[in-house]
């Protein structure tokens, strides 16, 4: 793959140096900046920034600018398309006005913003589309065809209709439209009301991040965010902007008026547009949302057109509109009659999270950055903004030089090591800017300290190397891979059924009716052919019955079906939904976590964080290795167990695991078949045994009287009665007491066969049910004492720096050790002298 | 050999010392001898010159603290001076390279564990971040509770049963 970067400006500090003496690429404040003619940093200064390069390639992927690919937000920037003379057009940043979205040097750590300006043929336009004024078209507005002159797109009567998940999903890349909104519109505005409606009121001089959700989002185009192309003496004061890959019709009246064509813009995160192919056919992906001069959309037609996956109602033609590349430059830059439009039409924006990279031609696609400043709504020159500039250079891998007053910012071709103003970017392991930078001799080590003037054609750069003898793969990305097949796990040895409340009391109810059934003849006689067939009782089919804090049915990845719960055999007559998965994932969101203070306080022991998991409780992570990260957390639960496991990710990594148990085991009591039967037929034949016993004890009994009758003939009558008397009153009454009281409590047990239970599983506790059912991160962060105060302690005690640097680049108090005080002529004495000062402290 | 008299409000570890109320005396006599760092000067006695507590030597290229002078015998005065190495070798200094192991113009805590910073030890800030969903780059996004249940419709109860297929 070719590679050929393009800074015909950059290349070298003489042009670089004509540039700024020239005073070429200087804008001066907006007309409506109080400023009218001023120039931030003075009329003849150039303040800052880089001009007029290009970074060209045959494919934008990470394999270009892997410094900086992906990385957050360098730019703040809108796009021109610039026609060239030879038809082409040519794509050019301008910038957005940081003024509009509050930076703070915390934002710019790690989300810096890159504000562009643009510049035609020496006329320098401040698009400012976050500050441009709209006015509102409310509904008193009837004369439609005057709102927008040659702008057939957005006239008012549409609207835009969002699908979130569907629109902005590329490659699965989520790409959440956002919607800039000022608050200059005062509460009573009704539009106002209809935007906080419609985003819950999340909007006010910030970004609103749409729900990433698929549900449709429809923006009535009239009354909440179009602007008036003609009418612009009622404008109001109603900062509307925008809303990404919206387009807007932008009060010109900031630009020169020759140019006061109404031009639309749009503010994209990510990438709203997939990257064209090395084809370069627009036609494939493209197509054209407005229409500027002829052709296209009239305020007529009423149906809609598809762009990036949006919908644009109120505005097309009849059939859908897709366009190809020189449809589009032809009705974005040419006029009816085929010439250029002077004034070329913003039509994208490139805010946002990531670098966007769009195409203009087949086989090449461009970022041009004419020129990155701070802007002037710092309104002179500070320590924030000096930082700043860095930083945003730091963010893009530019090598600059500050001048010695530090008020000027210059790029600067490759670090070479001669000037402690240099500032060499810091890139991270991976090959990926930080923000950071590193000055003077402590930039030597520093891996494109050795790039010179090269620095432009080490895209290929993707982070130190590894050390001599170190043969192991790294995952650069960091990205842990989960098993993609555990839904594939769904073994079905056991059956498992799925019960809301009601059908588990149904199926209680259930077991012991089977059970106590049983004393009827046929369900007895069921009882046994299901034990003879299944080998054991219907209890024994349980295994167990668990509540989960969730609705498993609905993580699995097929419609779960619905049978009769059968206990053996023997059919429950409850239907109830059968388990399809065994395994099942819950996202449980995440959060980022942020550096509060940017230094060591953000760290252990002085920063302390734990995640509270619902159902698993607090755990204590380690700041140091999420801290300025995404931490997500999903949970992984196997329902045959109860079992779950808590992957906490580091952005794409699994970081940390935490087991434990989700599901709540429920105790199943039943009556025990096996023991009630086996306690009826003992009782059965203990009964019929103590009967047969007293049977044969009578029978017996009355031999002894046919006994005692033959001895009447032969003895006394009176004492043979007597003896008989007696014998039968002693033998019967042991028979009674013996025989009779058997039966009788045979006859009892068998009347009071106690019901044997059975219990099936273990209760375990369901306390965290009632606790708290999302994930959060708890923070503890230091606090200071309250007599601190840090510009007294910076100048009395000075903050931890160690760097090894040069002590003039400090200020204030410095304390400093092993300082090289070669290289100037003083006493062994006096150097003595000025090393024991410096380790004390100094005022330099 | 003249000697510039100064008033300076500086502290002695101030380097560059901001200079004030400039005073050139002429004719003035070092002892001899004359230690270069810590010279003494011999010279008329000028009451003005009592609220002076710095000078420069340009002969020997220096600067130095004065302390109070001492009255002599002619009306006379003696001045003890001793070299201020900071102020003298300033610009030297500045170009030193070393180890800054604390200072002042950094601005603001950085990265560098810092003992001295005085963090309350019995005091933190609780900040919890209930989990959202992403939208865009941001958590921001309304979160499902996994954990929200309709009992009368959910199904959160499994039963697990031999699974032996037994046809009646």
């Amino acid at each position: 793959m070719a590679i050929t970067i393009n800074t015909s400006v950059w290349d070298s500090a003489e042009n670089w140096d004509n540039a700024y003496d020239n005073n070429v690429y200087c804008p001066p404040f907006p007309a409506d900046s109080g400023h009218v003619g001023d120039y931030p940093f003075g009329a003849n200064t150039i303040w800052s920034g880089y001009a007029n390069g290009n970074i060209s390639t045959d494919s934008f992927d990470d394999t270009i600018c892997p410094w900086a690919y992906g990385k957050d937000a360098p730019f703040l920037g809108g796009m021109w398309w610039i026609p060239n003379n030879d038809g082409t057009a040519s794509l050019t940043p301008s910038h957005m006005n940081p003024e509009t979205v509050e930076f703070s040097m915390s934002d710019i750590v790690d989300r810096p913003a890159f504000p562009a300006i643009f510049g035609i043929n020496d006329d320098w336009q401040f698009m400012r589309p976050f500050v441009q004024k709209y006015r509102e078209i409310t509904d008193n507005v009837t004369d439609v065809d005057t709102w927008i002159d040659n702008a057939g797109f957005g006239r008012g009567q549409g609207a835009y209709t969002f699908k979130p998940a569907t629109n902005f999903n590329y490659n699965n890349i989520a790409c959440c439209p956002r919607i800039m909104y000022i608050s200059q519109v005062s509460s009573s505005d009704k539009t106002k009301a209809q935007i906080d409606a419609l985003f819950s009121g999340e909007i006010g001089n910030k970004f609103y991040s749409f729900p990433y959700s698929d549900t449709e989002i429809t923006l009535d185009s009239r009354t909440i965010w179009q602007a008036d192309g003609n009418s612009r003496t009622t404008i109001d004061t109603h900062y509307v902007v925008g809303i990404s890959f919206d387009f807007y019709v932008v009060d010109s009246t900031i630009s020169n008026p020759n140019y006061n064509s109404n031009f639309g813009f749009g503010l994209v995160e990510n990438e709203p547009f997939p990257p064209l192919t090395d084809s370069g056919s627009f036609g494939d992906y493209y197509k054209h949302p407005f229409n500027l001069l002829g052709g296209g959309l009239s305020s007529s037609q009423s149906s809609k057109i598809t762009i990036g996956g949006f919908q644009f109602f109120g505005m097309g033609s009849s059939n859908e509109q897709l366009y190809s590349k020189n449809d589009w430059i032809n009705s974005a830059y040419r006029n009816s009659n085929g010439q250029y439009n002077p004034q070329p039409k913003l039509f994208l924006g490139v805010n946002g999270d990531k670098w966007t990279y769009y195409g203009y031609a087949a086989k090449q696609r461009s970022i041009q950055v004419q020129q990155c400043a701070p802007f002037w709504v710092w309104n002179g020159t500070t320590d924030e903004l000096i930082e700043y500039t860095k930083r945003v250079a730091a963010f893009i891998g530019f090598p600059i030089i500050t001048r010695a007053n530090d008020d000027t910012i210059n790029k600067k071709s490759g670090w070479d090591g001669t000037g402690e103003n240099e500032l060499l970017p810091v890139f991270d392991e991976n090959g990926y800017t930080t923000g950071d930078y590193v000055s003077g001799t402590a930039a030597a080590d520093e891996p494109n300290a050795t790039w010179g003037a090269d620095v432009w054609t080490k895209t290929d750069y993707t982070g130190t190397p590894q050390p001599p003898g170190d043969s192991n793969i790294y995952d650069d990305t960091n990205t842990s891979e989960l098993n993609p097949d555990y839904t594939k796990r769904n073994f079905k040895f056991n059956k498992g059924y799925l019960l809301t409340d009601a059908q588990v009391n149904t199926l209680a109810a259930k077991c012991f009716e089977l059970v106590n059934g049983l004393t009827t003849v046929p369900d007895f006689v069921q009882g046994l052919f299901t034990k003879l067939l299944s080998g054991n009782e219907p209890m024994d089919a349980i295994i167990s019955l668990m509540f989960f804090p969730f609705n498993p049915a609905k993580y699995f990845v097929t419609t779960p079906s619905s049978a009769n719960i059968m206990f053996g055999a023997l059919d429950t007559g409850i239907s109830a939904k059968e388990w399809e998965n065994t395994i099942i994932e819950l996202d449980m969101g995440g959060c980022s976590f942020y550096p509060e203070n940017g230094d060591f306080r953000d760290f252990e022991p002085y920063t302390a964080c734990e995640l509270y998991l619902p159902y698993l409780g607090n755990v204590t992570i380690d700041s140091q290795l999420y801290l300025g990260h995404e931490i997500t957390v999903k949970y992984i639960v196997d329902l045959c167990t109860g079992a779950v496991d808590a992957l906490i990710f580091r952005d794409g990594f699994r970081a940390d695991n935490v087991s434990g148990n989700i599901g709540e085991q429920i105790a199943i009591h039943g009556i025990d078949q096996n023991d009630k039967l086996t306690a009826e037929q003992r009782a059965h034949v203990g009964y019929k045994q103590a009967r047969n016993t007293q049977i044969q004890k009578t029978a017996s009994a009355a031999l002894t009287i046919a006994g005692g009758a033959a001895a009447i003939a032969t003895g006394g009558t009176t004492a043979i009665l007597g003896g008989i008397a007696a014998g039968i009153t002693g033998g019967l009454k042991l028979s009674d007491a013996l025989e009779g009281n058997s039966v009788e409590r045979a006859k009892f047990d068998l009347e009071h066969i106690q019901t044997p239970y059975r219990t099936i599983g273990k209760a375990s506790a369901a306390t965290a049910y009632r606790d708290e059912q999302f994930c959060r991160l708890i923070i503890k962060r230091p606090k200071m004492l309250n007599s601190y105060n840090a510009a007294n302690y910076a100048h009395t005690t000075g903050f931890a720096t160690l760097k090894h640097d040069r002590l003039g680049n400090y200020t204030g108090l410095v304390v400093a050790n092993n300082v090289d005080l070669s290289g100037f002529n003083a006493t062994a004495e006096e150097k003595k002298a000025i090393s024991n000062l410096l380790s004390k402290g100094v005022y330099l | 050999m003249t000697v510039d008299f100064y008033k300076t409000t500086d502290a002695p570890n101030v380097a560059d010392k901001t200079l004030t109320d400039k005073k050139s005396v002429e004719h003035v006599k070092p002892f001899n001898p004359c230690n270069i760092d810590e010279p003494a000067f011999l010279m008329d006695y000028d009451s003005t010159l009592n609220s002076y507590n710095y000078c420069y030597v340009s002969e020997f290229g220096k600067y130095y603290f004065v302390s109070p002078p001492t009255l002599e015998t002619g009306h006379k005065m003696r001045v003890n001076c001793t070299c201020d190495v900071l102020k003298t070798y300033y610009n030297d200094i500045c170009n030193c390279v070393g180890m800054i192991t604390r200072s002042e113009s950094v601005g603001a805590p950085s990265e560098i564990p810092d003992s001295q910073l005085p963090v309350n030890p019995n005091n933190v800030e609780l900040k919890t971040i209930p989990f959202r969903y992403k939208t865009g780059n941001s958590f921001r996004g309304n979160i499902a509770n996994p954990f929200d249940l309709d009992f009368t419709t959910d199904t959160p109860y499994l039963l697990q049963i031999r699974g032996v297929e037994v046809s009646e």
